[in-house]
């Protein structure tokens, strides 16, 4: 038997506790999904008109040449939890093919990121979700979204934006 | 000497490593395995009591377990696991004598040791994504296509040639120096969206040297694909 045959075998070992001890640590698991507006989301207002702009209902770029970049923020409820996230959502619409880019980011309480899980679209216009499942975590640390929100395009009706995004620790 | 209460993190966080290592094992050769843990007993009034009996069981469970698997086939892996338990249970022994009641002991932890919290865990991470990454055969036609197209996003779009690249069949691994934190942000934004990879995860170990750069060694795995799972600590 090589070697990670015998991890895997301890590993099957330490499924038995890993299992046994959320049983007996952890509450039921349940959703606990925070959904943030994407006002909650900060970045640079360059030019004037400014880029990007803020409204009740979403953060939408209004160049039609340049990208905008901007970092969302979440709340973790579970401040020592370092179970990660269960799953993670963003609403968007984009008005073209250039690329909605977002990094999921998790942190730790000194602001370096341990693990990023990314998404992309570069289909056409539309208003779409990006579904992530689960991502490390760190006690004490944060997770949060870096938006790359691509131009709209004239004539497009539908402009590049961000709606909304949650998240679920639990 | 730290204080009673920051020892009952580290060697709880310890058994969270333990049990995350698993994470990654559970997908396969679950025939292999040979621990038996012992049934939960009956409920003590006490929910605290209750749960570190569960643990005290669980963890003389694994010992035996590990015992009779290290018997036929030594391991440095084995060896350290068994210092890890044997140093867990003497900690809840201690638990279960006194009378720490703290809801989150983590609170009182420095930095540095917090720190070291972190360090440990990705250590025991990092150890079982490199024994997954040479665990894959090595998909030659996309192993150097993504080779090719990381190494040339990264010089384009961050002006730094990677030490090192190397992909197998679906994780590929990257060893990076970034002269700052700036440099580091803009390295891991870039290499999570080549356009080979498609949505990608990514898991980073990272050294801060004293000059203020920065080396970092990140696997990644693309096309939706997921890392195993991570350790909790």
């Amino acid at each position: 038997m090589n070697r990670n045959l015998l991890r895997l075998s301890l590993g099957g070992a330490f499924a038995a506790l890993l299992l046994a001890g959320a049983a007996s640590l952890s509450p039921a698991s349940a959703e606990d999904g925070k959904i943030y507006p994407s006002a909650f989301c900060a970045g640079a207002l360059v030019g004037n008109p400014p880029i990007v702009s803020f409204s009740s209902d979403a953060l939408t770029n209004n160049s039609t040449t340049n990208s905008a970049v901007v970092v969302c923020p979440t709340i973790k409820d579970d401040v020592f939890s370092a179970a990660g996230l269960n799953e993670a959502k963003l609403h968007y619409c984009k008005a073209g093919a250039p690329g909605f880019l977002v990094d999921l980011r998790s942190h730790t309480s000194f602001g370096t990121s341990v693990a990023v899980s990314s998404k992309s679209d570069f289909l056409g216009a539309g208003c779409r979700t990006f579904t992530w499942g689960a991502l490390p975590g760190v006690s004490e640390g944060f997770y949060t979204f870096m938006v790359v929100i691509p131009p709209s395009i004239d004539g497009v009706a539908t402009k590049s934006k961000l709606i909304s995004y949650r998240i679920d620790e639990n | 000497m730290p204080s009673r209460t920051m020892r009952s993190v580290l060697v709880l966080g310890s058994l969270a490593s333990l049990t995350a290592a698993v994470g990654y094992g559970m997908g396969a050769a679950r025939s292999e395995v040979t621990a038996t843990i012992d049934a939960p007993s009956p409920a003590a009034d006490n929910p605290r009591d209750d749960k570190l009996g569960t643990l005290q069981r669980q963890v003389r469970s694994l010992q035996r377990s590990l015992s009779e698997l290290s018997a036929n086939r030594p391991s440095a892996d084995f060896a350290r696991l068994q210092e890890q338990l044997a140093a867990l249970e003497a900690r809840l022994d201690e638990i279960g004598r006194g009378d720490e009641r703290e809801a989150n002991p983590e609170a009182n932890l420095t930095d540095d040791e917090k720190r070291a919290v972190e360090r440990a865990r990705t250590d025991v991470f990092i150890a079982l994504l490199e024994d997954h990454f040479q665990a894959e055969p090595r998909n030659e036609a996309w192993a150097a296509k993504v080779e090719s197209s990381i190494g040339s996003t990264l010089k384009a779009e961050v002006g730094v040639v990677p030490k090192l690249v190397e992909c197998q069949t679906k994780l590929c691994k990257v060893e990076m120096d970034h002269k700052d934190r700036e440099a580091e942000d803009l390295f891991l934004h870039k290499v999570v969206h080549v356009r080979e990879l498609g949505d990608t995860e990514a898991f980073l170990e990272r050294h801060e040297h004293e000059d203020g750069t920065i080396s970092t060694l990140t696997y990644l795995v693309g096309d939706g694909k997921h890392l195993p799972a991570t350790p909790v600590l």
